[in-house]
């Protein structure tokens, strides 16, 4: 048996076709991932967004947190009263964190919260020039 | 983060003209870090590792002269040091009461805003209309 019987009788042709199917799948898939190359390296350089967005798929969703407003517990009138003789020491304007230095050197709790009580209540005021005032017709009315 | 509403978040004037693709972008670089009255979230001259967003809370911007003053407003921004070169907080920010910030890493910052040229623009944008909205509180 020789030539052309013998390819056939030894599935020649068919192994040909294969192994040609098989080198182009092969040159496929290469062209493939040669084309996807600078997907890849862009998921490289961004691993940390990527890896969060996949983190937050496969964790169950967190509840939104509740925000609380602020709050103050200090008492307005007492607050007022106690820097207002402060402001006297120091003179106006004056500096805001000088006067928190100066709360929190005479022992007044939550210096920080108090002042800015204070501020939201309009009864210290900025000056618009980076120091701040009482506002003594707040105050009055306070009192 | 992420314990944080992200629709919520969207809303804040900085992110409102944001499209969903780029708020995606976003999104996973904001951290939430909760602060406590007379905390120091900024020291002057330290490198400008972090840009903040106020969503809670009394924060007072100061400087070595004395001079300072307040932020209260939800979705104000500190620390815009942090996107303008040499990168150097140039005040002190104290918290006057407890409070809740929104902290983006000013290395990740930078690098969106320079690897994607239109949300980039949208943000520098909105920063640059808080800066001229407080001209009295410096470059912070």
């Amino acid at each position: 048996m020789k030539g052309v019987e013998a390819i056939l009788h030894y599935d020649g042709f068919t192994m040909a076709v294969l192994g040609i199917l098989t080198v182009f799948a092969a040159l496929l898939v290469l062209a493939v991932i040669i084309s996807q190359l600078h997907n890849a390296v862009t998921l490289w350089e961004n691993k940390k967004l990527y890896l969060g967005k996949l983190r937050r798929l496969f964790s169950p969703p967190e509840e939104p947190e509740p925000m609380p407003e602020v709050q103050y517990f200090d008492d307005l009138n007492e607050s007022a009263r106690q820097f207002k003789l402060l402001i006297n020491n120091m003179g106006e304007p004056f500096s805001l964190p000088e006067l928190i230095q100066k709360a929190e050197t005479v022992g007044i709790a939550h210096a920080h919260s108090t002042i800015s009580h204070l501020i939201v209540s309009n009864l210290i005021v900025p000056d618009k020039n980076g120091y701040y005032r009482l506002n003594h017709e707040a105050y009055k009315r306070l009192s | 983060m992420h314990h944080l509403d992200s629709g919520k978040i969207k809303q804040l004037q900085i992110f409102a003209d944001l499209l969903p693709e780029e708020w995606s972008q976003v999104y996973p670089l904001l951290d939430h870090i909760r602060v406590i009255e007379g905390e120091q979230l900024i020291r002057e001259g330290d490198r400008a590792r972090s840009l903040f967003i106020i969503l809670r809370g009394h924060f007072m911007i100061h400087y070595r002269d004395g001079k300072a003053f307040t932020l209260n407003k939800k979705g104000d921004i500190i620390g815009w040091s942090a996107v303008i070169s040499p990168f150097q907080y140039t005040a002190n920010v104290t918290a006057l009461t407890d409070g809740d910030v929104l902290c983006i890493p000013s290395e990740n910052f930078v690098e969106l805003i320079q690897g994607n040229t239109a949300l980039g623009t949208k943000l520098i944008r909105k920063i640059n209309e808080f800066i001229n909205s407080r001209p009295h509180t410096g470059m912070l």
